[in-house]
């Protein structure tokens, strides 16, 4: 029912659509960039009351890296002395590495096997098209007889496997267990054009995945070491990094950590760096890049962003403002005391959108057109979503360094849920919680919605808790299942269960696990421990309560492909029995009787002589309990909850009229990737907006703007 | 002012002034035409209504709070119904602009003055064949016009290059408009695309004809985009008369623009 007089929700619209045309005719000035640069942090953490515990065993891999960039033939030069500490339950005489580089190698490598060159819209280059990592040798450093005082070296036997993103170094003699060995190698890597994350473009470069880096050991004494495949990303152990990079005098220069000396030499610089309890290191550097500053709670947020670009900077900065002060408050201190932000220049597209600990990459602010900004368009997404996005990786997985290759909806498909809390801490709280991402004339597209339609046509074809090489670029569903569904799961289960315990549950995971490798198994654990094991959702209409059972939705939504799809199959209203008409038997068994039924009265039957009638079907296989709100001639509204179990459900009312049902009225089945079947109205009653009427309606005016246009 | 300028504002006052009342003078064709457009716009919105309504069968509610995500979720499960728009739309613009092609002869000879049927019909008829071919050597000039401002300017912010590119094709429609009304008040050469170029010629060297076509146009232009906006906005809502209103203004534009350059021919004649 829709009252009449004065819609607040369609004034909002008009004066959202208005504003947004009023504003691209007068765009208000971009803020002033920020302060002064923020002088360099002197420790890579943050205190340790600011930062929270670190785990005594988190730090398993420390490195000492040199790098000289040779940007003539896009080639480092490098040297990597690793300290590894065996944490494991057995001596370990061998060490699998990563060699992700390799991975650009050859059209027959895994990841190439599965990209055919081709990476996010970016292709191969044909001219520079290869990037490797070719380790030359290998050696432990320690024990007697190493000359002026050195320690010893002792060469290792170390090969590539088959599949050369991965390489085995044996060791001379075993690491027993709670035991260290120090090795080095020496390695020349050669970068691509970059389409794929890492690599260069002209004199930009992207250094990412550049050096060898060794498997995980899981504490049942297993190796995780995989190859590198089309969507497989990274894992590692935490430890301390220092690093010294020798680059082109010109360059301005971002990295992992922070800087703790540098030095001009002649057309050359050498910079080090300094980076705690993070497991990776990736530096940038560009010729044209400038630099926009800011601080958050004494971490030091340092921009890069191409020089042409600089107006946008406070846009990115804003974003990580708002990025910062979210996931701070839901998962927990961000430990660093840095973080970068890039920017790569035009041309560098490929190595747009991808998180280092401390330091991501993030993708221009396009603004709108002025026509469509004039016609009512407007957006949140252009540049700071992936800022928000990117950052968050700096919890998922740079904090809690999930297996991305085991189960990388671990940091994308949560990481994602949490740039969409990132948008309602934001801008929800003006706006029911449910943030807009974009407007078309005033009328929004909220969180919720964009997280239904991004699950796409693709996302429920493979499940979304499968190792990343399971997914074919064929079938296209990574990312609908990976990143959206995932979203769209916990998005789902915190409007069912609550945001207030849903939110205890997540922070609960995301502290506790800090600085290890947590799995999808601990997240769910803590889910039951903290929500318990099935959660009431309310009573159905025999009164019996209705529960949703976690393991059953996580089994649902996340190892299998079945789809969550409801339908109000029909709605009707019938005449009510009329017991007195018809022949019946009397005591002495004869009949009697024989009225005719009752002719409907004019103007059809009376609410109290009707039934009406609602049949919900469940179209697809998730089950799930569904709420049914209905709107009788009266003007009530009642809500039914169903379980979900049987392939359908009648609901009656007896001597009343029904006029609409909807389900899920709340919207809180977000992995319901389409609700146009969600709302029904009766045969006799006319929606007060019809969708055809609306799009025809449009589809006039359009014809009238452009025949106005292309006219007389 | 010196005494040359003020005449040739004076001029150009009297040229508006005169193109205005030549439009006032004929409300049957500018409520005619007008009756033309809503009827070619409402099959175009009908069109649409019954694809969609097909499509969507009893579940045709339309969310009040979630009106782009309905439209994004019919279009993604039924992309029928978005090629049905888009062709609506689009077959709608056609009919539009050709339906103004060949009644640009009947709408010039009543915007000159004549009334009698007999005198309309034999242009609206006559002249047909000739406007249509000078349309198309303008079509020609224009994409040759639009191609060379675009080269230019190509350098320039994609704003200013928009507006570049809007002014020479605001410009280029004034010369249209000279160049029929040349064919079919004033007898130029039918065929040859001579005609069409001095259309252009005409137009520059007038700025009392061509600021104020421009202004006009660009007055047109502001009048879609309005009636796209009030569609946007009132999407599911709001009268459909509001969208309709505004195309009889938008046509009265135009047809002033027209009664302009009418104007200015017979002034010259």
């Amino acid at each position: 029912m829709y009252a009449s007089g004065v819609d607040p929700a369609r004034t909002r619209r008009w004066a959202l659509a208005l504003a947004g045309a009023l504003g691209a005719c007068a765009p208000s000035p971009p803020p002033p960039l920020p302060h002064a640069p923020v002088p360099e942090p002197t420790d890579p953490l943050r205190p340790a009351d600011r930062r929270g515990p670190i785990p005594p065993k988190a730090r398993v891999a420390d490195y000492a890296l040199t790098a000289r960039y040779d940007e003539e033939l896009h080639q480092i030069d490098g040297r990597a002395r690793i300290t590894w500490r065996n944490h494991g339950p057995a001596p370990v005489d061998r060490i699998p590495f990563h060699l992700y580089m390799n991975g650009f190698r050859a059209p027959d490598t895994a990841w190439m096997q599965q990209a055919r060159g081709k990476h996010r819209g970016q292709e191969l280059d044909a001219e520079h098209p290869w990037g490797y990592v070719d380790v030359r040798t290998a050696e432990r450093v320690g024990g007697d007889g190493g000359s002026d005082g050195e320690p010893a070296r002792i060469s290792l036997r170390h090969a590539e496997a088959d599949e050369p993103s991965l390489m085995t170094v044996w060791l001379d003699q075993p690491v027993p267990p709670g035991e260290a060995v120090e090795l080095e190698l020496a390695f020349i890597t050669q970068l691509p054009r970059v389409f794929a994350r890492t690599g260069f473009h002209e004199r930009y470069v992207m250094a990412g995945q550049w050096f060898p880096k060794p498997g995980v050991l899981m504490p049942d004494g297993t190796w995780r070491a995989h190859p590198f495949t089309l969507y497989s990303e990274f894992f590692a152990d935490f430890g301390h990094y220092d690093v010294e990079l020798d680059l082109p005098g010109d360059l301005v220069v971002g990295a992992t950590g922070i800087r703790v000396s540098e030095a001009h030499e002649g057309s050359r610089q050498r910079l080090r760096y300094r980076a705690q309890m993070v497991h990776d290191f990736a530096w940038t550097a560009g010729p044209d890049l400038v630099e926009a500053w800011d601080d958050y709670e004494g971490i030091r947020i340092r921009a890069l962003v191409p020089r042409d670009h600089a107006d946008t900077a406070h846009v990115h900065l804003r974003a990580q403002r708002a990025a910062l002060a979210s996931m701070e408050a839901r998962f927990g201190p961000y430990p660093w005391s840095t973080i970068t932000l890039v920017e790569p220049p035009e041309g560098a597209e490929g190595a747009m959108g991808m998180e280092y600990p401390t330091l991501y990459t993030t993708s221009p602010v396009k603004p709108l057109p002025p026509l469509l900004q004039g016609l009512g368009f407007s957006e949140r997404m252009s540049g700071q979503f992936t800022t928000i996005h990117e950052f968050g990786h700096q919890y998922f997985q740079g904090l809690l360094a999930s297996d991305e290759f085991s189960q990388p909806w671990l940091d994308e498909g949560l990481n994602t849920f949490s740039n969409g809390l990132v948008y309602v801490d934001w801008y929800g709280a003006q706006e029911d919680g449910d943030p807009w991402l974009a407007t078309v004339a005033g009328h929004p597209l909220r969180l919720s919605e964009a997280m239904r339609l991004a699950q796409g046509r693709h996302g429920f074809l493979e499940p979304v808790d499968q190792a990343a090489d399971r997914f074919s670029p064929l079938v296209g569903s990574y990312s609908g299942s990976t990143y959206q569904k995932t979203a769209a799961t916990l998005m789902t289960l915190r409007r069912l269960v609550g945001a207030e315990r849903f939110d205890e549950a997540m922070h609960r995971y995301a502290t506790r696990f800090a600085f290890e490798h947590p799995t999808g198994a601990d997240l769910e654990a803590t889910f039951i421990e903290t929500l318990g094991s099935s959660v009431t959702l309310g009573h159905g209409e025999d009164g019996q309560p209705i529960a949703l059972r976690l393991s059953e939705y996580f089994d649902q939504a996340l190892r299998s492909e079945v789809v969550l799809d409801f339908r109000i199959h029909a709605l009707t209203n019938r005449p009510m029995l009329h017991p007195e008409a018809g022949w019946r038997r009397d005591e002495h068994d004869a009949l009697v009787g024989g009225e005719p039924p009752p002719p409907p009265p004019d103007g059809g039957w009376p609410a109290q002589d009707l039934e009406g009638i609602v049949v919900v079907y469940r179209r697809g296989e998730f089950v799930i309990p569904v709420e049914v709100e209905v709107e009788l001639s009266d003007g009530t509204r009642e809500r039914v909850l169903w379980d979900g179990r049987g392939r359908h459900r009648v609901l009656r009312w007896p001597g009343r009229r029904v006029v609409r049902a909807t389900l899920d009225p709340d919207r809180k089945l977000v992995l319901e990737a389409q609700r146009h079947d969600d709302t029904r109205y009766a045969e006799d009653e006319r929606p007060p907006r019809s969708t055809p009427e609306a799009l025809g309606r449009l589809a006039e005016a359009s014809a009238l703007a452009l025949g106005g246009a292309f006219g007389p | 002012m010196s005494a040359a300028m003020h005449a040739a504002m004076h001029a150009a006052m009297r040229t508006v002034v005169g193109g205005l009342r030549r439009l006032l003078g004929a409300p049957g064709l500018w409520l005619g035409s007008w009756g033309l457009m809503l009827v070619i716009a409402w099959s175009a919105g009908a069109h649409v209504e019954v694809v969609v309504s097909a499509l969507l069968g009893p579940f045709d509610a339309l969310d009040p709070d979630a009106m782009v995500f309905a439209v994004i979720d019919l279009m993604r499960l039924h992309p029928a119904a978005g090629a049905g728009f888009s062709m609506a739309v689009l077959g709608g613009t056609v009919t539009s602009a050709l339906a103004w092609v060949v009644l640009s002869p009947l709408v010039i000879a009543r915007l000159a003055g004549h009334r009698s049927a007999e005198a309309l019909g034999s242009r609206a008829l006559a002249k047909v064949p000739a406007v249509v071919v000078q349309s198309l050597w303008h079509g020609l000039l224009r994409a040759v016009l639009m191609l060379a401002v675009v080269m230019a300017a190509r350098s320039l912010p994609p704003l200013a290059l928009a507006i570049a590119a809007g002014l020479a094709w605001l410009c280029a429609g004034v010369a249209l408009d000279a160049t029929r009304v040349a064919v079919v008040e004033h007898d130029a050469a039918p065929w040859h695309p001579r005609t069409a170029w001095r259309g252009f010629v005409r137009v520059l060297r007038r700025p009392r004809l061509l600021i104020p076509g421009v202004l006009l146009g660009l007055g047109q232009l502001a009048t879609s985009a309005t009636i796209l906006w009030v569609g946007l906005a009132g999407f599911g809502g709001g009268s459909p008369w509001i969208p309709r209103i505004l195309a009889l203004v938008s046509l009265g534009l135009g047809l002033w623009r027209i009664g302009i350059v009418v104007e200015d021919a017979a002034a010259d004649a």
